[in-house]
């Protein structure tokens, strides 16, 4: 869920003189003005694993013992914050990373504290075993709905269904599940004792999906039409500019298997989707995505997966790795940047989708990685950004 | 001009500084230059900092202020002429108070470094 900030906030984050102000707080008590180092938090798109957060804190009193003493306290939440103190109205901040401590260190006066996010659970957990498998091929499924049920049911998260979910970013959740009703798009599953977290890379991986933490909870996307947050980066903004295209990404001729017979194990579909003009440009670039442990019940459902495949990957992707300051500070995975930048002729009209971002709270410097490959920009009439010829105009927007 | 440095009321001195009496508040801060030339900086915090020389202090004052400077005892420091009070520590790296005035034995000079916390 994107963050909620004024437009204040993002005033104070485009400006060249800013007094940003960093909160550090475990189990509720303010540790900021103990911080020795402020850390990098990164975060990717399809990475599914937990992202993990260090922190060295000045313990030249003692008073970070309480560790030693009361081990329990441990199992504490860590939230770091940032954002600015607003002169009538006082901090407004934003939370960039919610986690569980666990692990310490007492190294020399220092005590160290090691966090990782809500997926860590995910890393912890296995589904079914090899001669009970967990499986879900009684009848057809959402992906959407098995995601929901490893990550409540076996992943232990709440299954709240509402915004009011403290570990799920339901709003996400339902426009991802609608995605897939929407298209009638089904699978079955069979787990022999995989982790969580591989579980739910294979439906990430199946569906083309992002599954990651922001704003403290596990959000779900399957990126499209170009997200309608966004911020402008030029020369004012970038510190350092680097744009890598990979040919080996092209993928013009996808295949996808499905109908998995799990007795048999073999898979009794090959859907495919070929974009025949890459592949005169490029010659034939074939992929195959076939998995036995989730997989498409139906033509229908497989060649939505190729089909999408292929219109993103056709062409070799444009990948832009940027060094900016805090202006950027407001993105959080799946929304827009739009570049210029006049050496390599980008012009400011085209968006780009943040896939990684790495912010730097000890420096204020934030990279991030922003790429055309899964980002569509259509046109479309009366809609407050994608129906502006200069979706530009309002940067704060 | 008067400084009081002091842990409460009444386990305090005060310091009447020589002419080089300083303070070198410090920022911290980070930039960065990108490409057009503009410059961005933030700044997350500062700290405050003064240098009080003086001279002529008696053995009392020499052993109290030692003893907080050992002890790195948490200190309050205001100007007796204003009401602002800063949470500080002795930040010397050696004794503040330690060399006699001559011809006298029982005077000293020194200079004590604060920064605030």
């Amino acid at each position: 869920m994107a963050y909620s900030v004024t437009n204040w906030f993002l005033e104070q984050c485009a400006l060249k003189s800013s007094t940003p102000k960093r909160v550090f707080t475990l189990a509720g008590s303010d540790y900021s003005a103990r911080v020795l180092r402020w850390p990098t938090i990164s975060r990717e798109w399809n990475s599914i694993r937990p992202v993990s957060l260090n922190l060295a804190l000045a313990n030249e009193d003692g008073n970070l013992n309480i560790f030693r003493a009361s081990p329990w306290l441990m199992r504490g939440t860590g939230l770091v914050k940032i954002g600015f103190t607003h002169p009538s109205s006082g901090d407004e901040l934003i939370t960039m990373y919610e986690g569980t401590l666990e692990r310490v260190k007492y190294s020399g006066g220092a005590c160290e504290l090691q966090f990782l996010d809500k997926m860590k659970e995910f890393t912890e957990r296995v589904l079914g075993s090899s001669d009970t498998p967990l499986t879900y091929t009684g009848s057809n499924y959402l992906p959407s709905d098995i995601a929901w049920w490893l990550c409540t049911s076996y992943g232990g998260k709440s299954s709240v269904a509402s915004t009011s979910n403290p570990d799920i970013d339901y709003a996400s959740f339902s426009a991802w599940a609608a995605i897939f009703s929407g298209d009638a798009v089904l699978v079955q599953a069979n787990f022999p004792g995989t982790k969580l977290n591989e579980a739910l890379k294979k439906i990430g991986r199946y569906t083309d999906s992002g599954i990651f933490v922001e704003g403290g909870k596990i959000t779900f996307a399957r990126f499209a039409v170009t997200n309608s947050l966004y911020t402008n980066l030029d020369s004012n903004h970038i510190k350092k500019l680097e744009l890598a295209m990979d040919d080996t990404s092209v993928n013009n001729k996808q295949h996808v298997y499905a109908d998995y017979s799990v007795g048999s194990r073999y898979w009794q579909i090959d859907a495919v989707s070929v974009v025949s003009a890459s592949v005169n440009s490029y010659g034939l670039r074939e992929f195959v995505e076939k998995d036995e442990s989730v997989w498409y019940v139906n033509s229908a459902s497989a060649v939505n997966l190729a089909q999408r495949r292929t219109s993103f990957e056709s062409n070799p992707i444009e990948d832009y790795m940027v060094d900016t300051t805090l202006v950027a500070l407001p993105r959080q995975l799946g929304e827009t940047v739009y570049l210029a930048d006049p050496h390599l002729s980008v012009s400011s009209g085209t968006a780009w989708r943040v896939m990684k971002y790495d912010l730097d709270l000890n420096t204020g410097q934030m990279k991030l990685n922003v790429n055309n490959a899964r980002i569509q920009q259509p046109f479309t009439l009366d809609d407050a950004t994608l129906g502006l010829l200069d979706r530009t105009y309002n940067y704060l927007l | 001009m008067a400084y009081r440095l002091f842990v409460n009321s009444a386990d305090g001195v005060s310091i009447e500084p020589l002419y080089e009496y300083s303070e070198d508040d410090f920022k911290i801060e980070d930039s960065h230059r990108v490409r057009s030339g503009a410059f961005y900086r933030y700044k997350w915090g500062s700290v405050q900092k003064w240098k009080l020389p003086f001279t002529l202090v008696d053995s009392s004052f020499k052993s109290v202020v030692n003893s907080w400077f050992t002890s790195n005892t948490a200190l309050l420091f205001k100007s007796e002429s204003l009401s602002a009070v800063y949470s500080v520590y002795i930040m010397n790296k050696d004794l503040p108070v330690g060399q006699p005035v001559m011809p006298y034995d029982s005077l000293f000079k020194g200079v004590i470094e604060l920064e605030t916390y």
